[in-house]
C-alpha cells in the first residue's frame, strides 16, 4: 500500500507526506513469502518486507513538484495527460524524477474512473483503478553487486477510499501486527518546519 | 454485453468496498464498511487454463478477438534517467480456433499509431530525448508473429513447432467486483532477447460467476520491454525501451474510437481483420504437448 496524506498550504499548493509498505508474495501460489530464487544468479536469497518511510515529503502545485529537501527553488515538471475513453476518465501520469535519486528511475501510473464520478462536484476523492510501473536499480537483496541492469515493477490495484479498512483481511490483520503505526496517517511529518527555500516557494 | 452498459457502475463500486454492478456511481463516495476482498483463485491446471482463456480471449472454439490500447513509450538508456518519447494508439486483433480438447492455434498481429505525447494528435516524428534528435516514428505493424499453440502445458510458437510447450504465468485473483488475471507472455525462441510482456486483465465478478458468459468485457492494463526500435537510432549505445499500456477488450472493429478506425480503414484496411488464411497452413511436427 501507499498511504498518503497532504494538507493545503496555500492556493493550489499542497503539502504531502507518504508511506509505502508491501509485503513479498510467491509468485505462482500468491502466499506470503520470505525467500526467492534470483531467476540470474539461481541462488535463493532472503526478502524482506518492504517499508519506504523516508520519502521527504513534497510540493504539489500547478508548477508541479518540489522535494521538501529541495535546496533551490525548482519545480519538476510532470507529465500529466486526462483522456476520455468511452464511459471511463483516464489520468496518465509520470512522476518527476527529484535530484539525488538513482539515476535508472521512472514511475508512471493510469487512474481509471467513472466519467459519472468524475463530474460530479459532490465527490471530492475519486475512486479509481490504478495500474503503472516503476523502473528503479538491483535492490540490494537481490545480490546482484555490479551487474549492468535494473528492475521493473508492475501493479494493479485501487484506492482504497475508506482508508485501512477497505484494505484486504490479510494485508490488514498482518500490518496491524507487525507495524500498526503505519495504518494510521504519520500526520506529525507535516508538522516538521519547512526550510527557508520552501517558504519562499511557496509564497511566490 | 457492452463495456461502456458496464463499467461506469462497476468503477464506482470497486473502491467502495464490495458493491455489486448495479450499484450506484454517488454512493462511491460515501464510507462502507464491507470487508473488501483479494483472494488468489485456486483452480487445478485446467480449469486455471480455461478461466484465463476466457478472460483474456473467449472459450468460443474459435473467434476473433480484438484489444484496443493506448501506451506510452520510455527510453532506457544505461545509467540515465529514463525519459518518455511518444504515446501510441493500437490494437491487437488476433484470432484462435480449436486444435483439440484445451489447446488453441492462434494467429494475429497489431497496429499502433503514433501520438505526441502532450496533445495526443498524430504524428509522423518525435524527440529522441536521449539523443536530441528529430527523428521520424512510422506507424507500427505488427504482422510477422509466427503464431502459437496453447493449452494447459503451456506455449508453442509455430516458428519452433516441434519443441515442447513452454509454460507460461496466469495467476487468477477476485479483488472487489472484478476477477483479474494477472499474465507473463512467454516471446518466441526468435525474439530479442531483452523482451517481457505481462500484463493484468480485469473482468467484472458478477460476469466472470455467469458461466453463460464465454466472452468477458475487460479492462487490460500492462507493459513491456524491448530493445530500441530502429526509428530510435540508438545505434550500439547500451539500453532498451519500455511501455506500458492501457485499454480494453472491444467485441468488435465497430467499437473502435472513430478516429483511430478510419486511419486504419484508410492506411491498413487489411488489419481491420484477422488474416484467416494463416491458419490453412500446415504445421509439420508439431509438438503433441
Amino acid at each position: 500500500m501507499e498511504f498518503s496524506y497532504f494538507s493545503r498550504l496555500s492556493g493550489l499548493t499542497w503539502r504531502i507526506h507518504a508511506h509505502n509498505l508491501s509485503y513479498p508474495r510467491d509468485l505462482h501460489t500468491g502466499e506470503f513469502t520470505s525467500r526467492v530464487r534470483n531467476p540470474f544468479t539461481d541462488s535463493m536469497i532472503d526478502i524482506e518486507p518492504m517499508k519506504l518511510l523516508d520519502d521527504p515529503g513534497v510540493l504539489h502545485g500547478p508548477n508541479g513538484y518540489l522535494p521538501l529537501d529541495a535546496k533551490t527553488v525548482n519545480w519538476l515538471d510532470t507529465y500529466h495527460v486526462l483522456r476520455t475513453e468511452g464511459p471511463l476518465i483516464k489520468s496518465e501520469h509520470i512522476r518527476p524524477t527529484p535530484d539525488g535519486w538513482p539515476a535508472m528511475f521512472i514511475e508512471s501510473s493510469c487512474s481509471t474512473v467513472s466519467r459519472k464520478d468524475f463530474f460530479d462536484p459532490s465527490v471530492t476523492a475519486l475512486p479509481y483503478q490504478t495500474s503503472g510501473f516503476y523502473v528503479f536499480p538491483f535492490p540490494a537483496w537481490m545480490k546482484m553487486g555490479d551487474q549492468p541492469g535494473h528492475m521493473i515493477g508492475v501493479w494493479s490495484g485501487r484506492r482504497a477510499v475508506n482508508g485501512p479498512r477497505d484494505l484486504p483481511r490479510t494485508f490488514r490483520e498482518r500490518v496491524a501486527r507487525e507495524n500498526p503505526e503505519l495504518l494510521e496517517p504519520r500526520w506529525r511529518e507535516l508538522e516538521r518546519p519547512l526550510s527557508a527555500v520552501l517558504q519562499q516557494a511557496i509564497a511566490s | 454485453m457492452k463495456r461502456r452498459d458496464l463499467l461506469p457502475a462497476i468503477m464506482a463500486g470497486m473502491a467502495a468496498g464490495g458493491a455489486g454492478i448495479a450499484m450506484p456511481s454517488a454512493v462511491a463516495a460515501t464510507p462502507r464498511r464491507a470487508q473488501s476482498l483479494s483472494q488468489f483463485m485456486a483452480l487445478d491446471p485446467i480449469e486455471n487454463f480455461r478461466q484465463a482463456m476466457r478472460l483474456q480471449r473467449s472459450l468460443e472454439d474459435a473467434d476473433d478477438v480484438l484489444h484496443w490500447y493506448h501506451f506510452i513509450m520510455v527510453a532506457v538508456p544505461l545509467n540515465a534517467t529514463p525519459k518518455p518519447v511518444v504515446r501510441w494508439e493500437g490494437i491487437e486483433f488476433s484470432r484462435h480456433e480449436t486444435i483439440g480438447e484445451n489447446r488453441y492455434r492462434m494467429h494475429g498481429h497489431n497496429l499502433s499509431f503514433p501520438r505526441d505525447l502532450k496533445s495526443g494528435a498524430f504524428v509522423a516524428e518525435v524527440l529522441n530525448p536521449v539523443s536530441g534528435k528529430t527523428v521520424a516514428v512510422p506507424p507500427m505493424a505488427l504482422t510477422q508473429d509466427p503464431g502459437l499453440v496453447r493449452s494447459p502445458f503451456g506455449v508453442i510458437t509455430l516458428d519452433k513447432p516441434s519443441l515442447p510447450p513452454r509454460p507460461d504465468y496466469k495467476v487468477l485473483r477476485r479483488e472487489n467486483d472484478f476477477v483479474k488475471v494477472d499474465g507473463i507472455r512467454v516471446p518466441p525462441d526468435t525474439w530479442p532477447v531483452t523482451f517481457l510482456e505481462m500484463g493484468t486483465e480485469a473482468a467484472p465478478a458478477a460476469l466472470f460467476d455467469d458461466p453463460a458468459q464465454t466472452w468477458l468485457p475487460t479492462e487490460v492494463s500492462g507493459a513491456y520491454v524491448f530493445p530500441w526500435p530502429a526509428w530510435m537510432q540508438m545505434g550500439d549505445a547500451p539500453g532498451h525501451m519500455f511501455a506500458a499500456w492501457s485499454g480494453c477488450k472491444l467485441r468488435s472493429v465497430d467499437e473502435l474510437p472513430e478516429e483511430f478506425r478510419q486511419r486504419a480503414a484508410r492506411d491498413f484496411p487489411e488489419l481491420l481483420r484477422v488474416d484467416r488464411q494463416a491458419f490453412e497452413r500446415a504445421v509439420p511436427d508439431l509438438h503433441p504437448g
